[in-house]
Order: C-alpha cells, then structure tokens, then sequence
C-alpha cells in the first residue's frame, strides 16, 4: 500500500488557509464564525422585497433570535440609503454613536410616529416618515422591535 | 438577574440599555434629515402685521 503524503498534507493545510469572506457574509454566520457576541444584527429578508430582518443575540440560549423588522414602504429610495439607514439603527441599538451622515444623500426630513401600543401588541411598532416640504409627509418605512428593548 | 427586585429577568440584561424611543429614533432621524429648507427661528421671518 503506497500512501501519497503531499495529497494527505494539502488536504490539512487547506482548513489552515481559509478563503477570504467576502463583504457579503450572512450577518448570523459571521457572528457564528469569528464569536463576536453584537447585540443587535440585521440582514436582508429572503421572502420580502427591500425588507430587513432584526436579530437579537439571546444569551440564555447562546444564539441570535428574531427581534424585528423594518420594511421599507417608499422602494424608490435608493438601496445605498437604505442600508446605511439600517446600519445606522444597528449602531444606535447597540449603544453606539458612530453614525453615517447621510443628510446629503437625502432632500428630505425624516419624520417619525410610534404606533399606540394598543394597535402595536407585543412589539414597538415606528413609523418612519418623509417630509419634502409640500403637502403632507409620506410612509418611508415600517421599523418593529420586541417591546422591552426600549427603556420606558 | 434581578429577581430579587422584581420576580424577572431580561433575557439580555448583560447588555447595556438601548435608551428611550425618542432619544433613539432622534438620532436616527437627525443623521438622514437631508431637508434643505428648514423653517427659521429667526425674529426676521416674522411678519411685522403678525406681531
């Protein structure tokens, strides 16, 4: 029986030299791959056009569990501005203030409504607004999120 | 945990708070508040048969 050792050796050294990820890594599998224990995550919804989904990391199961969502109403806005937008509320939900500036992507003022929490249930239900000087405001997007994340 | 204080737990207590809807949703809103012409203050804007 003969045994090739270059085969058996490349065989290894490939889990040494992993392939680089790419910038468009699963959120929850990037978490899961480098233990990096955020709060609060987004990705895109696979079932709903221009839709995020919202995770929170839950330490009694040791795992990310859906918390939210935010559904965006206007799709004529631009994907770029939208997902600096979420990246944004990301930061903002994770206690952090390094913002994206994105005024002058923008000519609009943003507005928001939170929804009564009797037509809410169980979560925190925002509407988040345009207002571009004339006539009334327009629905841009809808954000939810588990009622408690937000002190009272 | 704070059961002693209050019979629960927050599933995420170890994290920090998030803060309040306003503060929040505030800071959301001010980053992306592109609107170029903003109402004035100013005592100037004030139509003088208004006074």
């Amino acid at each position: 029986m003969s045994i090739n050792f270059n085969e058996s050796s490349r065989k290894g050294a490939d889990k040494l030299t992993p392939e680089p990820k790419n910038t468009g890594e699963d959120p929850l599998e990037k978490a899961k791959r480098t233990g990096e224990r955020t709060r609060f995550i987004h990705r895109l919804n696979p079932q709903i056009d221009r839709s995020y989904q919202i995770f929170e990391y839950n330490f009694k199961n040791g795992d990310y569990e859906h918390a939210g969502d935010y559904v965006l109403i206007n799709k004529s806005e631009k994907t770029e501005i939208t997902e600096k937008k979420l990246i944004n509320l990301m930061t903002l939900l994770n206690g952090k203030d390094n913002l994206i500036d994105i005024s002058n992507l923008t000519k609009v003022r943003s507005l928001f409504t939170l929804v009564p929490e009797a037509q809410a249930g169980d979560q925190t239900k925002i509407i988040l607004k345009d207002y571009d000087g004339s006539g009334v405001s327009k629905e841009n997007a809808v954000f939810t999120i588990r009622k408690g994340v937000f002190d009272e | 945990m704070n059961s002693l204080t209050n019979g629960f737990s927050d599933v995420n207590e170890t994290f920090p708070k998030v803060g309040s809807v306003g503060m929040i949703m505030g800071q959301f809103a001010g980053a992306s508040d592109g609107f170029t012409n903003k109402p004035s203050a100013s005592l100037d804007n004030i139509n003088s048969h208004d006074m």
